[in-house]
Formats: C-alpha cells, sequence, structure tokens
C-alpha cells in the first residue's frame, strides 16, 4: 500500500470517528461498530507432505488488525462502510533500499467487507443497494453452493467461508403481505432480489495452493486428463535427472465488457414455517483453472559459462505426440543439472451458468431438530486446453464435455443441553471442486461446548472427505471472561496421506493459534 | 439462540397497573370467584395492554466470575407475537438483529455471518449469553396457554397461584408458583420448578413506576438462578407506547438492512 493510500485510510477513519463523536443533532443516525485485533499463528510439522526447505516450525501469521463498520444517514437513505487496517506483522524488506522504506519495514494492508449506498422504498417495497457488499445466499453453514454472486476468500483457513465484497448493484423487493393462518401465517416473507456484478473477482486463494500448479506430486492429484498426466510424468523425469523446475503462472480474468457482466436472481418465502428459496446465477466460476499449458524443453542457464548457455535441448520427440518415445529418449540423458525447465501456465475462468434451491424448517416432531438443504447445478460449456511442449505445434484437448454437476450441502443441528450444541452435515463437491467427475463427499460435524456460565467455549468441529478418508481438525477454546473482550486458543490438524485432499501440502500446514479480540 | 430472553423481558416489564400496595383492584373479587383460570387470564392481559411498544433494556450479571457483565438491546413489539430486537452490548453482538414471530418462527441475522438464518426450535434449550434466563423462559409470552392454575393461598397483599404444566406444553418447567399482587393484578414474583419440584428459579420484579405515557411498569427484574448461585438484573431503559411500527420491522427485509 503505498504512502497515498495509508494516509487516504487514516484520515477515513479519523473523519468517521470524529463525525462520530462530535454529537451533532443528527449524530442519532451514525452507528459504529468495531474490533481490534491480534492474530498470531505458528506451523507446527507434523504433516506428511512438507514443502523441502521449509522449517517445521515457523509463524504462519502476526496480524494485527483494527475494524470499523460505520453507517451514516438520515430517513430511507444509509451509506455503509466497514473496512480493516491489517498490520502483517512479517517485514518485507530484503534490501538496503527495502529498510529505508516504511512500507517495507512495516507492511500494512487495508481489507473492506461493504461500502455501499442503500436506498429503502426506493420504489414501493423495494430496497436498492449500490456499491461494494457481500450478498450471501443459501442456508446451509459455511458451504453454501447457491452462494456465488461473491467469490470465496480463501486466504485464511481459519476464516473458511467468508466471502470478499463485490462491487454490484442490488435490488430487493419485498412482499408487503402475507397470508394469515391460525397460529401463525401459511405463506409470508415472498422476496426477489435481483443482483448485477459489473466486474468479476477471482476468488483469493492460500499461499499453499500455489503448490497444485507449482509440485509435480500436487499437480498430479489435479491433473484431470492423460495428456497433462503424460506432461507431468516427463517434467518429474527432468526434476529427477537435476533440473530445475521453473513455473510462470499468468491469471487471465473475464474482460471488463458488457458481455462478461454477470447477474443473479433469488426468489424467497416461507411457507408453513419452512424457508424457501430459488436462484440463478449467470457468470464464471471464481477458481482459476488451466487453460493454456507451455511446457518449455530444458535450457541451460542462461547465466552459465557454458558454450549451450541458454540454449534448449533438442531432439526430445513430441510428448503430447508419444509420450513413450519421449520418455526413451530423455531417459538416455544421464542428468539435467545446469538446465532450466519452464513451464508457463494460463489460468482461466470458466463461464457458468448457476440454478439452485435451499430450504431449512425445524421439525418440531423431532424436538425441534433444525434441518436445511442447498443445491446447486452448474451448467458449463466444454472446457478446451492448449497445451504446447517446446516448438511443437499446439495440441488442443477437450478437458470436459458441455456439461452440468450438482452440488450439495444438508444438515442439522440439535441443542442437547443448554450447553451442549451439535452440528452435521452433508457436502457433496467442496468449494474448490468443478466438474461431474471431480466433486467428492464430505461429512462436517462439530460441537460447541459452553462451560462455566459460558465464560469458556470448548468447540470442536472436522471435516473428513469420504473417498481418501483425509481429514482436518479445528478445535478451539475460547475464554470469553472479560467485558467485550475474548482470547481463543486453537489448532488447525490436518491428517490423511500425502496425496490426499488435506493430507496435501497444498491445503497449508498444522497450525496453532492465539487470537485476542476487543470489541466496541 | 441469545434473543429470545428478550421477548420474555417485554412482558416482565411492561406491566399496566394500578397503584402498588394500595387496596384490592375492585375485579379481583369478580376474577377470583370466577376462578384461577380467569385471574390468570386477566394477569396476561395486563402485562401487554398496547398496540405497538419500544423497550430499551439493560441486563447486569451477578455470581461466580460475573462481576458486572452487561446485555442491552431495543425491543420493537406489535401485538402479542410480533418482537424484532435490535443487540447493543455486549459489542460482540452489536449489529445482531432477531425477529421473532412465535415460538417457532424465528429468524436471526448475525452480522459477521452477513446472512439471515431461520433458527431451530431446539434453540430454546440454549442459555442466553450466560445469563439467567433460559429460552423457555423467553417464549412465555403468556402463561395462560402452556399452565393450568389454581389458587395456593391468599395472603394480604398477594394471591398465590400454582401452575402447573399442561399436557403437550413444550417446556422445561413442570410447576410455577405466580404471586399476583391484589392492588395491580400483576404478577411481581415467579418461581420456577423442575420436574422434580424442585425450586431452579425466581424472578422477582420490583420499582413499579408511572412511565410517560402513563401506564406503569416494573423498572427492575431480578432472575435468580439457584442452580448455580447467580443472578441477571433487568433494567428498563426506555418505554415507548404506542407508536407506529411498520409491518415490515417483522421480516427479513428489516433484518437484512444496514451494516
Amino acid at each position: 500500500m503505498n504512502l497515498l493510500k495509508r494516509k487516504f485510510v487514516f484520515l477515513s477513519l479519523l473523519t468517521a470517528l470524529t463525525v462520530l463523536w462530535s454529537g451533532p443533532s443528527w449524530a442519532a443516525d451514525l452507528y459504529l461498530r468495531g474490533y481490534l485485533e491480534t492474530d498470531l499463528r505458528m506451523a507446527i510439522g507434523g504433516k506428511k507432505d512438507r514443502p523441502p526447505g521449509v522449517d517445521e516450525y515457523r509463524f504462519l501469521r502476526n496480524e494485527n488488525t483494527a475494524r470499523i463498520t460505520t453507517s451514516m444517514g438520515t430517513g430511507d437513505v444509509q451509506a455503509v462502510f466497514d473496512g480493516s487496517i491489517v498490520y502483517e506483522g512479517f517485514p518485507r524488506a530484503t534490501t538496503m533500499q527495502g529498510l529505508t522504506n516504511r512500507e517495507d519495514v512495516d507492511p500494512v494492508r487495508m481489507e473492506s467487507e461493504a461500502l455501499y449506498l442503500e436506498i429503502f422504498d426506493f420504489l414501493p417495497s423495494v430496497d436498492l443497494r449500490l456499491g461494494r457488499q457481500v450478498m450471501k445466499w443459501g442456508s446451509a453453514d459455511i458451504f453454501n453452493p447457491t452462494s456465488v454472486l461473491n467469490p470465496y476468500d480463501l486466504e485464511d483457513p481459519i476464516k473458511f467461508g467468508e466471502a470478499i465484497a463485490t462491487e454490484m448493484a442490488t435490488m430487493r423487493w419485498s412482499a408487503p403481505w402475507y397470508i394469515e393462518g391460525k397460529d401463525e401465517a401459511i405463506f409470508e416473507e415472498l422476496s426477489l432480489t435481483l443482483a448485477a456484478v459489473p466486474i468479476f473477482r477471482p476468488g483469493m486463494l492460500p499461499d499453499s495452493a500455489l503448490y497444485a500448479f507449482t509440485e509435480s506430486t500436487v499437480f498430479e492429484r489435479y491433473a484431470n486428463t492423460q495428456t497433462l498426466l503424460d506432461l507431468i510424468q516427463l517434467q518429474k523425469a527432468y526434476e529427477d535427472g537435476g533440473g530445475n523446475i521453473l513455473f510462470d503462472l499468468g491469471v487471465e480474468p473475464p474482460d471488463t465488457s458488457l458481455k462478461n457482466m454477470q447477474y443473479g436472481a433469488r426468489v424467497g418465502w416461507t411457507l408453513l414455517g419452512i424457508d424457501m428459496g430459488l436462484m440463478a446465477y449467470q457468470g464464471f466460476d471464481d477458481i482459476a483453472r488451466a487453460e493454456r499449458v507451455n511446457a518449455n524443453a530444458p535450457r541451460r542457464d542462461p547465466n552459465s559459462l557454458s558454450e549451450s548457455a541458454g540454449k534448449a535441448l533438442t531432439g526430445i520427440p513430441d510428448p503430447l505426440q508419444d509420450i513413450d518415445a519421449t520418455m526413451e529418449v530423455v531417459n538416455t540423458i544421464p542428468s539435467y543439472e545446469g538446465y532450466d525447465v519452464l513451464t508457463e501456465i494460463q489460468l482461466t475462468f470458466p463461464r457458468v451458468q448457476v440454478i439452485g434451491a435451499d430450504f431449512s424448517a425445524s421439525l418440531e416432531s423431532l424436538g425441534g431438530l433444525g434441518v436445511w438443504a442447498e443445491a446447486a447445478m452448474t451448467f458449463h460449456d466444454a472446457l478446451y486446453r492448449s497445451i504446447r511442449y517446446a516448438d511443437y505445434p499446439y495440441y488442443i484437448e477437450r478437458e470436459a464435455n458441455k456439461d452440468a454437476f450438482v452440488k450439495v450441502t444438508a444438515g442439522m443441528d440439535y441443542s442437547i443441553t443448554n450447553w451442549w450444541y451439535t452440528n452435521i452435515q452433508y457436502v457433496h463437491g467442496f468449494v474448490d471442486e468443478f466438474g461431474k467427475e471431480n466433486l467428492k463427499d464430505y461429512i462436517v460435524a462439530g460441537a460447541d461446548f459452553k462451560l462455566f456460565q459460558e465464560k469458556v467455549l470448548v468447540r470442536l468441529f472436522g471435516i473428513s472427505q469420504l473417498q481418501d478418508k483425509s481429514f482436518l481438525l479445528f478445535p478451539q477454546l475460547t475464554l470469553d471472561y472479560w467485558q467485550d473482550t475474548k482470547i481463543a486458543l486453537g489448532g488447525l490438524v490436518f491428517g490423511g496421506a500425502a496425496d490426499s485432499k488435506f493430507g496435501g501440502r497444498e491445503t497449508g500446514s498444522n497450525t496453532i493459534f492465539l487470537r485476542g479480540r476487543y470489541s466496541f | 439462540m441469545r434473543f429470545l430472553f428478550a421477548s420474555f423481558l417485554i412482558c416482565a416489564l411492561t406491566l399496566s397497573s394500578s397503584e402498588a400496595n394500595a387496596a384490592p383492584d375492585p375485579a379481583l373479587e369478580g376474577l377470583l370467584k370466577t376462578g384461577a383460570e380467569a385471574l390468570l387470564k386477566e394477569v396476561d392481559k395486563r402485562s401487554f395492554p398496547f398496540e405497538t411498544q419500544i423497550l430499551r433494556v439493560r441486563m447486569t450479571m451477578f455470581g461466580g466470575a460475573d462481576k458486572g457483565r452487561q446485555l442491552e438491546m431495543t425491543t420493537h413489539i406489535k401485538g402479542l407475537n410480533k418482537r424484532a430486537i435490535a443487540f447493543h452490548k455486549p459489542a460482540d453482538l452489536k449489529g445482531m438483529r432477531v425477529v421473532i414471530k412465535g415460538r417457532n418462527d424465528i429468524k436471526v441475522r448475525v452480522p459477521e455471518l452477513n446472512k439471515v438464518r431461520k433458527v431451530a426450535s431446539h434453540a430454546r434449550r440454549q442459555s442466553f449469553y450466560g445469563t439467567d434466563w433460559s429460552f423457555d423462559d423467553m417464549t412465555m409470552l403468556q402463561l395462560s396457554p402452556d399452565f393450568s392454575p389454581k389458587v395456593l393461598k391468599q395472603t394480604e397483599k398477594d394471591v398465590i397461584l400454582e401452575l402447573t404444566k399442561k399436557e403437550g406444553a413444550d417446556l422445561s418447567y413442570a410447576k410455577l408458583t405466580v404471586y399476583v399482587d391484589k392492588a395491580t393484578i400483576t404478577a411481581h414474583k415467579i418461581e420456577y420448578f423442575d420436574d422434580s419440584g424442585k425450586i431452579i428459579r425466581e424472578q422477582v420484579r420490583s420499582e413499579l413506576t408511572t412511565m410517560p405515557a402513563g401506564h406503569k411498569a416494573f423498572k427492575k427484574v431480578v432472575m435468580y438462578d439457584k442452580t448455580r448461585d447467580h443472578k441477571t438484573i433487568v433494567d428498563l431503559l426506555k418505554d415507548e407506547s404506542n407508536t407506529d411500527i411498520p409491518d415490515s420491522t417483522f421480516s427479513r427485509r428489516w433484518l437484512v438492512r444496514g451494516p
């Protein structure tokens, strides 16, 4: 963040606070809440698939955050700002020049969850919201396949399920009528929400997600065609021979033309106490896929002193035509030391159409058991991938036919006692999974134990993939002994084989964390 | 699930009445002749004599590790069934809103999740943010639908009713003892008993005050939890009656508004 931006951030906050404390007659229309949070995390090792050269015990995060949510306005107009300043805690200065730069020595960034203008009764019973916002749809917990307007923020595994605010225009009509029954309304809460998102925003990924494209063993699990698997086999041979494997990952989001605008609509209602909804969306999947792969032939390090510096190794047959012939030649070369093997990958976001439905209800015959289900069917065009090895012609492969797939989340929750809450969900299709062939099944389950007059919360949650039996455990102890203050100690523990969903290195390290938050 | 309790407070705090410690209400004799059921229904009726009401209350907790922890909220009320609650304290609940339209129709908006959720009725088993109010307390807006009363005894000041849970009533209390003030026909003390007949809670209402709108209300309610030696004091901070509250306040539309 440059100096100008930093100044803007602080000026914004100062302005907000000054206005709030100045106490004019219209101060009643101002609203403020927020928190100060400190978050320290450490990798604790123990994961089977740890990246080479990385310390087992290391600090992963050392952030201090100030977040402010404020709104102002009169009558039917409201302006909302929700933003955070995050001091990252890891100096980035690696040069002498960097040591003279405050942004490198003490990095800080700004995040914003909301920045919008809202007009109530813009039209009769219609509320209009313009600007940066999060529009969550669906009835399930965390895993909402129908919530597609905002991309997932997967950068922080502990805050899994959060969304990134997106600039959009939304309009919501709420029916001003209902059908009254004897004890409760038979039909009510009919609403229609329309949303238009001009500019596509991709999902935010954790650092460890890079392994999915830069580590051949991890990439292999995501390779969904034989051609990619052949290339990975070739890459492994170069790697085993001492070659220096390099990657150049490029991302190509949809351009900003009108045809790439995203649209969404949702109709919701309550019938006999059951909340229901139908939705539709046209836009893009927010998790990137590899659309173009250029695998270069091994090339001598350009800085080497040898005569062949910078020259590519020739005479290797095109692996996309005959991998066996290629491997035969490659295996005759005793060493690739001193060679760079560069693979260029271009990532894109597939265009999709989504329709979905959800419901939630309370089953009185089962003691008030809470139940919900949510399903979304995603339609996508045929997906093609261009692959080239060295200077051979491009090979175009069909990654997937024009098809559709369904993601489902269904769950229930129950309070066994006044201090013991449980929640279990079945999830078909994790947030990063795309395509009919790639959807797996998961059980997400957990419990909250509120102890010592709710001063202590023990939370035990976990996710397990049913196919590869890998799992994620998320135990947490939260102390709430002080007014407006919470201290949380917890961990994130992955289990499973090195090539499994949660055991793989792309999901990150086993972690312990200590967080403190003061809310105001 | 922390919100239901507020709806109960509406009943607890807002009680129209005549002067306390004065002569018995003229209607009392007739009600007693008709029977305990009629008296309990009158107590229910007097607990909320308005079309609409806006209340702001503060709860302060004492006992154990609690040395004055506070909650604060504003409740919009329309009729006997509709409640819309906005939390102001503690800070981590600020921005949370709840709409209640019956014991099994509860929706909550948790700002941190950016989402409105239907709350299943099992949540009534949960306590409310460490307070001494159970969710069953909160859903007991009126006592006569769930309990059968009989007159236990009379004192100079009170008619003491014993309330037994009706068959099919989904509540965790087997029995209540309600102290009805003869002068006001309002309940100023309630004792709660479990299935074994053991007293587990006691609610005491005090500071009957004439509000600006002309009606009277208890400005202080204390709930004692006998099982853990803990109490919650509820103070009435603001009371507006018969103000215009649109129906849309008790809907998902109100919940999703604002930050």
